[in-house]
């Protein structure tokens, strides 16, 4: 199989596997056969051209998990449309960070299409399409279905969207190549029709998408999707699936989602679960910590779950998904607190590199680079610069090689992790400075990790003014940060104006600035927080 | 038309509101912003809703919930339902 539209055809030779589909209060609400699901996807492609869709438009699903966006996704694929899969619009007050969000996407992405139901349309503000009803088409008739034209492997399949969900969005652009290398690569260690794979995670997520969706379609084995929300106000729902699953199943999350269940599972519910034949517990996304292991492990042991059933492994969308991963069966080493994230999958080489680009040698810790067939193949949406050097992606984040094993230890980018989305600090520099509003006055963002949370911090330049002033400015920033992504800031100060450390290009260093601010060492005229 | 008593009354949501947001009834004013003035996050922010549609009996959309910035939006959002 080179592309995905092959491997869409090839879910017509696996009877056996299903979708099955979970309510936002984990009750089962939907089904679909493989084979039922590659018809499904040939008529709504059909049904996207019949609109007038053009191949090569984006297609932007705001859709939740479900059998509809699964097939919106394929049937996308099928007829040569890029989908991507969108962010549900958050859930208190998010209606005018989402009309936001739905208009900087229209204007970054001229030719494209949004997919929605009614009533999240008109709130979006642009022009959508509902999703299409397949149960007005009927399967049996093959015209009725797009045909299985073989695509170009070095073309175009989809696109994640990382950061920037306000300004600059930040598109990673998919072609069927690196999908398919990174599917059999992940996939290499399993086997065909063994497990299931119980997810929760959101389609909009690489780990989601490619890791419990597409990996699952390719293996031929059943998908249990559940829906987020289920997860983060019932979490010991994601585990009771897990138990009530007959056979052997893997599952992956990242290291918070390990760390919420210890915290808010009560022992009395930790009996209840049978965990023995949960195979592989993949830990990925976000860093794994060695605590939240031991304390998953220890917790959790009641219901028979295994230590080396744990599979930390590395990854990000730049690379489609993986480039660690493991299969189970041996407890992850840990080095001086670091939780291995195993070795590179096939068709992968990691190198560690200094700030110059020369390569470290093993158990030396510097900038993560990866070289993969899996490579994403530039960013659309806005004009970022490719973090692609001689073939090696510059991943920005920080770790070190031991015995041939990826130990990661923290990250180099200024990125903003809150609640598993990433930001752009850039995107909450402009609110400040939108806020301030004094010509030539900069913001600086960064994220402090308090209990295990990245909260966020806004130092904003401005002239000496009073501390009324001060306190309405500090609250309409606060505001508009709750509006726009749904957390509150930790904390904003203001300092005067020039005093940010910068580049001698202009730009704000926010490492240095975190270090001020950790220190006490900021020359502070108004602090929110004391 | 026939003016319908509202499931749940308006204490009834503020005692809701204090329990989740751990804050006491009387700063529950109705220009509180929710996830600003009381540091919501998305778990707590999920539980509120559910607890909410298990009184109302029905299922809040997200585009209702997305219209929900002040503590007077849940209040009005409440008296409506």
């Amino acid at each position: 199989m080179k592309t995905i539209v092959d491997l869409i055809a090839d879910l017509d030779n696996a009877p056996q596997g299903k979708v099955f589909v979970y309510d936002r209060r984990g009750r089962s609400k939907e089904e679909c056969s493989y084979a039922e699901l590659c018809r499904r996807a040939r008529a709504v492609g059909a049904r996207y051209l019949e609109q007038g869709f053009e191949p090569g438009e984006y297609v932007f699903l705001q859709l939740p998990n479900s059998i509809e966006l699964i097939e919106g996704f394929l049937g996308a694929i099928i007829v040569g449309l890029i989908p991507c899969c969108l962010a549900s619009p958050r859930s208190l007050g998010g209606s005018e960070g989402f009309r936001e969000r739905m208009q900087s996407l229209a204007r970054s992405f001229p030719d494209s299409r949004l997919i929605a139901h009614e009533d999240v349309g008109e709130m979006a503000g642009i022009p959508y399409s509902t999703p299409v009803d397949v149960a007005t088409v009927d399967l049996t008739q093959g015209d009725a279905l797009a045909p299985l034209i073989p695509a170009d492997p070095d073309s175009l399949a989809f696109v994640q969207l990382t950061s920037g969900s306000t300004h600059r969005p930040k598109a990673v652009r998919i072609s069927h190549r690196a999908l398919m290398s990174n599917a059999k690569n992940i996939c290499a260690g399993l086997t065909r029709g063994a497990d299931s794979v119980v997810s929760w995670l959101p389609l909009y997520h690489d780990m989601g998408l490619v890791g419990c969706l597409l990996c699952p379609l390719y293996l031929h084995i059943d998908i249990h999707l559940m829906q987020p929300e289920m997860f983060l106000t019932r979490p010991e729902m994601w585990l009771q699936r897990i138990s009530d699953i007959p056979g052997p199943s893997i599952s992956n999350a990242p290291n918070s989602a390990y760390q919420s269940c210890v915290q808010r599972i009560r022992d009395a519910e930790v009996e209840k679960l049978d965990l023995s034949r949960w195979r592989i517990a993949g830990s990925g996304a976000e860093r794994v910590r060695a605590e939240t292991l031991a304390a998953f492990v220890d917790h959790f042991a009641p219901a028979g779950f295994r230590s080396d059933a744990f599979v930390p492994c590395y990854g990000l969308a730049e690379t489609t998904l993986a480039v660690t991963y493991g299969y189970g069966g041996t407890v992850p080493n840990i080095d001086a607190g670091h939780v291995s994230c195993g070795r590179p999958i096939s068709e992968t080489e990691v190198e560690i590199r200094d700030a110059k680009g020369n390569v470290l040698a093993e158990g030396e810790a510097g900038e993560i680079t990866v070289r993969s067939e899996s490579l994403f193949s530039g960013y659309a949406g806005h004009d970022h610069p490719s973090p692609i050097q001689d073939g090696w992606l510059r991943t920005g984040d920080r770790g070190y090689l031991k015995n041939g094993e990826l130990y990661v230890t923290g990250r180099y980018k200024d990125l903003i992790i809150v609640d598993g989305v990433n930001y752009d600090p850039d995107e909450f520099e402009l609110i400040g400075e939108s806020t301030v509003e004094i010509n030539g006055a900069r913001s600086g963002a960064f994220s402090l990790e308090l209990d295990g949370r990245e909260r966020t911090v806004l130092v904003n330049e401005i002239t000496p003014q009073s501390d009324e002033v001060y306190e309405e400015l500090s609250r309409r920033v606060g505001t508009r940060m709750a509006e726009l992504f749904g957390f509150r800031i930790y904390d904003v100060r203001f300092v005067r104006r020039g005093s940010l450390p910068k580049t001698s290009s202009g730009k704000v260093r926010r490492a240095k600035l975190r270090s001020l601010y950790e220190n006490d060492e900021l020359e502070t005229l108004w602090r929110q927080r004391s | 038309m026939q003016k319908e008593q509202p499931k749940v009354s308006r204490d009834e949501v503020l005692a809701l509101l204090g329990e989740v947001c751990r804050v006491a009834p009387d700063e529950l004013t109705p220009d509180k912003h929710l996830i600003h003035d009381f540091d919501l996050d998305s778990v707590l922010t999920l539980e509120l809703l559910m607890a909410l549609e298990e009184r109302l009996g029905r299922e809040i959309s997200e585009v209702d919930a997305a219209k929900i910035v002040t503590v007077g939006d849940l209040l009005d959002f409440v008296q409506v339902n």
